[in-house]
């Protein structure tokens, strides 16, 4: 049902989480501004970064983007949507005594959705970024130092947008069991 | 439970650094083909004899289409999720290994499934197969795995209490 509910109305949820998205794209990048946009395209509605290059980036000596250059990638919109529909779902079956402690684990949710999106999607794209200078590193045969982001996209792509969520899950319970508990006494 | 999560993650990344020592060729000529592609063809000729399929190598072929498997959808990653999480979990050395052992025969099936309902939707419902794709399969594989891992997790407190 949360998956449902998120081809359908996700668009809305991307739209408001792309202000703090692009706040954290921003710190991944230091050689270019980010510019987060929501896209109906053809193969599918997509998550785009413009990044506009205000430094010129430079593979081995040579000038591989000029400054003032604008760069688009972009990852499938829904893919963003997964870490959150995991997370959630987790936590809508997490057993509870109450209909409030039900919510109040919801909310938690939120938070953590919210956070475990600012440690994934930022990445995927600043990544992505990356990995096109990789490629033309490649192509002209000289070598370009994998940064950091792409390792981290890697582990995202590979299992790490899982993982986030379901490690998220449960530290939500003990996070909202131990403010109960300290509420009580 | 903090200590559960912390074993969790250690022995997912103790797995994850082992999957990527594989070799990216000894993964598709081997692993993916013989393990994975061959297996799919022939369950879709099982289901609809029909319809030309062909294993070649990593890609899943049927006239213009052709479907790769590449690390990230060779359902390693749900896999090693279960595996982490019933090794981290306190239960006998036993129960461990059996849990283990179905846990990646069920990571390999829901991939197989997977793999034929995208091959399906590609052929039949293209508007479908990137949704499904990148979006509802991998929720519900992890679903099913969560659920897994809370049956066998839960499985003696339930026949505990029903003593």
């Amino acid at each position: 049902m949360l998956s449902a509910i998120g081809l359908w109305g996700g668009r809305y949820a991307i739209e408001v989480m792309i202000p703090p998205w692009m706040l954290a794209a921003e710190t991944l990048g230091t050689s270019y501004i980010p510019v987060l946009k929501y896209k109906r395209e053809a193969q599918g509605e997509r998550l785009v970064m413009t990044a506009l290059v205000t430094r010129p980036i430079y593979v081995r000596e040579r000038i591989a983007l000029p400054r003032g250059a604008f760069i688009d990638v972009s990852i499938d919109a829904l893919h963003t949507l997964v870490p959150f529909v995991i997370l959630l779902t987790v936590l809508a079956a997490w057993p509870v005594a109450s209909f409030r402690q039900r919510a109040r684990l919801l909310a938690a949710g939120l938070a953590a959705a919210l956070g475990v999106s600012m440690l994934t999607t930022p990445a995927l794209l600043a990544g992505r970024f990356d990995l096109m200078l990789i490629d033309y590193a490649a192509h002209t045969g000289t070598k370009y130092d994998t940064p950091g982001v792409v390792y981290w996209m890697i582990f995202c792509e590979s299992g790490g947008l899982w993982l986030l969520p379901l490690l998220a899950a449960p530290l939500c319970a003990v996070v909202c069991a131990r403010w109960e508990r300290t509420r009580s006494t | 439970m903090l200590r559960f999560l912390v074993a969790f993650v250690c022995v997912y990344a103790a797995l994850e650094g082992l999957y990527f020592i594989v070799p990216d060729d000894f993964l598709r000529d081997v692993v993916y083909h013989c393990g994975i592609i061959a297996v799919g063809a022939d369950i879709i000729r099982l289901i609809t004899p029909e319809v030309p399929v062909a294993a070649s190598a990593n890609v899943l072929r049927s006239g213009a289409l052709g479907l790769e498997v590449v690390r990230g959808c060779d359902g390693a990653g749900a896999a090693f999720l279960l595996i982490a999480a019933i090794a981290s979990y306190p239960a006998r050395l036993s129960r461990k290994l059996l849990g283990a052992a179905v846990a990646i025969a069920l990571a390999y099936a829901l991939n197989e499934i997977r793999l034929v309902g995208l091959f399906y939707l590609a052929t039949r419902h293209e508007p479908w197969f990137l949704p499904v794709h990148i979006y509802f399969a991998p929720t519900l594989v992890i679903a099913l795995s969560c659920v897994y891992f809370a049956w066998w997790a839960f499985a003696p407190v339930r026949r505990r209490a029903a003593v």
